[in-house]
């Protein structure tokens, strides 16, 4: 996204080179498994290549230009690393094995739409009841890491989605990609489920959405970069009135309003990325003010392509049309404006002179 | 009252080696001891500047050095990296402290040294550094502003000397100036850019006429400059004849760092705080979330100096596509930032003083507001001049969008 080391080309060719074959998610799945792509964080003993969030990020950029879905957020950004992140815990043992080899596809479930608690079982293990939203993958996922509120604190549960009480309603819209409501109806589960709780689970739960926040704004990036080149292109080559869009100022001038809207996004989530090891309470304001950029100029450049293009730009069949549809998703995801700005406001700390 | 010596690691120093914070911290100690405080409260104010003042300062960042950092060693430049030249004005600028004189130090100075006989160096550019000669620029015409090119202003060799006959016009601090540099056309059958020449007129020469133009802040900022048949020597000419539209592109290429204004934005950021902070009007969401969206609009900008700062110090020297956006979206924050200074002042703003010629036992933030008004109005230039963003828009979709 700014400077590329030659590793970092070496994976976006590979990324590219997927891509290129199929933008199925389940095949994008398997290949990426198939090349050892899978657990890019994960530490080389436990079977990941050891690489950093950077590389992790490269990734989500990718299938935002590519407008391709995948299980990347949930599995590889979400869920993965948490679980790398308490690698010896003995539920997850051999885990981190099948989802680096792409067998199983893990997620991780943050939000709720009715509270999710879990009680203690009176022979021991676990009673989980609520219903957790905007699940990622939440329709296809085997595992699934979530939050519950364990004797009025926070905690973490991993469980296998074919567990007795599990339901999942997969979202309609087509922009929601494979995302899902998961109820969990009275879902008894066995001591060894609890990956983690109190301040241990806090503090997982907000690396994973930081790292959430990260991705969906790296995939944004991805998709704002190719809606101005194909807006762009489309300005050079459409003719109307006997000449080329792109001779009229009034289209060149709201082409560049899309290019100074995606340079300063793409300088604000590179700010992001470098505050991703800063204490918490920092980091989390900084990555509210980061998502409220990328947000507004999300809705700029994405509007602005539809605009420019048309008719054409408002159907699926037109990439244009598909990578708004996603970019107006992403908007929507760790971070809407309206919330961002709210805790922004909250905050007497100052952006700007920070 | 201005920003406090801040040691804490800031959000951005992940930007930064730490020899760049230390000196920035360097920069910092100085323009804040050194610069009178009344020369940077009348900017922090917005209140308009003596000449004095000016030329004042100036000469104390002269006596150490640091007028003119960006010009040749040789002629009392530093050989700093892009990135300290860009701390120095942002801190310079978030410090309060007047920019050196820019058309000495940012505009004739640069180009003289670059292409300028040994004695126009020796004559024109010690004095210039230290603002002995005040300089004006003569470039617009009533008929050449966008279009720059199509300026009318001649010159006729005659003897020894040009014969100059033409108008120029918002020309900034022309009411104190020595000395003007302007493009004059030498051939009127060579093409707009071909035929014009860059022409050094001292103002005391007869048939050279001054008048004050007004703006809307009730201002004496900017002039017309008239010329009658001025006889101007031919050894003010630089460089060579008609080569003068490339001496003015190198001009306005030359020091791009800082025209985002990233330091002067924050400066009013911090003040909009605090006087928000002492009316009560911070306790309004809707407010702070105006100051919001600026903030995070600023920090992205910075950001994004930042980065082409760093691809600056590693070697190409060709100049970021992405410098563009700075002058665009930096005008656009300077004026939102100067739009709400005056709303958080509300209808106040109408009854208050306006500026106020002798500062003397004033209150800064009383100051502030008394100029609210004038400083929003004044601030529309900043997207008009060196170039309007709509001129800044149609260079980006040729050269960066290739539309």
């Amino acid at each position: 996204m700014k400077a590329l080391t030659d590793e970092h080309r070496m994976l976006q060719d590979s990324i590219e080179g997927i891509l290129s074959s199929t933008s199925d998610a389940d095949a994008v799945w398997t290949q990426l498994a198939e090349l050892g792509m899978l657990g890019l964080t994960i530490s080389e003993a436990d079977d990941g290549a050891g690489l950093g969030l950077a590389e992790l990020l490269l990734f989500a950029h990718g299938f935002g230009q590519a407008g391709v879905s995948t299980h990347y957020l949930g599995a590889e950004i979400l869920a993965m690393p948490l679980l790398a992140a308490q690698s010896s815990h003995p539920a997850v043992a051999g885990l981190l094995a099948d989802c680096v080899a792409g067998t199983r596809i893990a997620t991780l479930a943050l939000d709720d739409l009715a509270p999710v608690t879990a009680t203690r079982a009176a022979g021991g293990g676990f009673v989980i009841s609520g219903v957790k939203t905007l699940v990622p993958s939440g329709s296809k996922a085997g595992i699934i890491v979530l939050s519950a509120s364990l004797d009025d604190a926070p905690a973490l549960f991993v469980l296998d989605t074919e567990t007795d009480g599990i339901t999942r309603v997969p979202y309609e819209p087509a922009a929601s990609g494979a995302g899902a409501d998961v109820v969990f109806d009275a879902v008894g589960v066995d001591e060894a489920a609890l990956l983690a709780k109190g301040d241990e689970a806090d503090r997982l739960i907000a690396d994973a959405r930081a790292r959430g926040l990260l991705a969906v704004c790296a995939d944004m990036l991805g998709c704002m970069e190719k809606l101005l080149d194909l807006t762009v292109d489309y300005l050079r080559t459409r003719q109307q009135f006997g000449q080329p869009l792109a001779s009229f100022q009034v289209l060149q001038h709201a082409a560049v309003d899309m290019y100074v809207e995606l340079e300063t996004a793409r300088a604000m989530l590179d700010y992001g990325v470098r505050l991703y090891d800063a204490p918490q309470n920092e980091r989390a304001h900084a990555l509210d003010a980061v998502k409220f950029k990328l947000n507004a100029a999300a809705k700029t450049v994405g509007e602005s392509a539809v605009q420019l293009h048309g008719g054409i730009g408002m159907t699926m069949e037109s990439l244009t049309g598909r990578l708004f549809a996603r970019l107006t998703a992403d908007r929507l995801s760790f971070g809407d404006s309206r919330a961002c700005l709210a805790r922004l406001v909250a905050n007497d700390a100052s952006i700007a002179l920070s | 009252m201005h920003a406090e010596r801040v040691e804490k690691s800031s959000s951005l120093d992940a930007f930064l080696s730490r020899e760049d914070q230390e000196f920035r911290f360097r920069m910092r100690d100085f323009f804040q001891s050194e610069v009178p405080s009344e020369i940077r409260a009348k900017v922090s104010a917005g209140q308009p500047l003596a000449k004095d003042d000016i030329v004042t300062s100036q000469q104390i960042l002269n006596a150490h050095g640091l007028a003119v950092p960006h010009w040749p060693v040789e002629w009392g430049g530093k050989d700093w990296t892009p990135t300290q030249r860009y701390l120095f004005t942002e801190e310079l600028q978030f410090n309060a402290v007047p920019l050196p004189l820019q058309f000495n130090c940012y505009m004739v100075g640069p180009v003289i040294a670059a292409f300028g006989s040994e004695d126009q160096k020796r004559k024109f550019l010690p004095r210039a550094a230290n603002c002995d000669d005040w300089w004006c620029q003569g470039f617009s015409e009533p008929n050449a502003g966008s279009d720059l090119a199509s300026l009318k202003t001649r010159a006729v060799r005659d003897g020894d000397d040009y014969v100059v006959n033409g108008q120029k016009t918002w020309t900034t601090y022309g009411q104190y100036a020595d000395w003007i540099f302007c493009l004059v056309r030498t051939d009127p059958d060579a093409k707009k850019q071909r035929g014009i020449s860059f022409l050094l007129i001292d103002l005391n020469t007869p048939g050279v006429e001054m008048r004050p133009i007004i703006t809307l802040d009730g201002r004496h900022e900017v002039n017309e400059v008239f010329f009658s048949d001025v006889r101007v020597p031919a050894e003010n000419l630089v460089g060579e004849e008609n080569r003068g539209w490339d001496y003015a592109k190198f001009l306005l290429a030359n020091e791009r760092s800082g025209i985002a204004r990233i330091g002067l934005s924050k400066e009013r950021v911090a003040r909009i705080r605090r006087r928000a902070q002492a009316k009560g009007v911070w306790d309004d969401p809707l407010f702070r979330a105006e100051v919001i969206r600026l903030e995070v609009e600023l920090k992205a900008l910075e950001v994004t100096q930042m980065q082409i700062l760093a691809r600056a110090g590693q070697g190409d020297n060709t100049p970021d596509p992405a410098s563009s956006i700075l002058k665009l979206r930096g005008s656009q924050l300077q004026q939102r930032a100067s739009e709400l200074l005056m709303e958080l002042e509300g209808p106040a703003a109408l009854r208050a003083p306006g500026d106020v010629t002798d500062a003397h036992g004033a209150a800064e933030e009383e100051l502030a507001a008394a100029a609210a008004l004038n400083n929003y109005l004044n601030f529309r230039k900043v997207s008009i001049y060196g170039g309007s963003n709509e001129i800044q828009k149609n260079i980006v979709a040729k050269t960066i969008l290739n539309l």
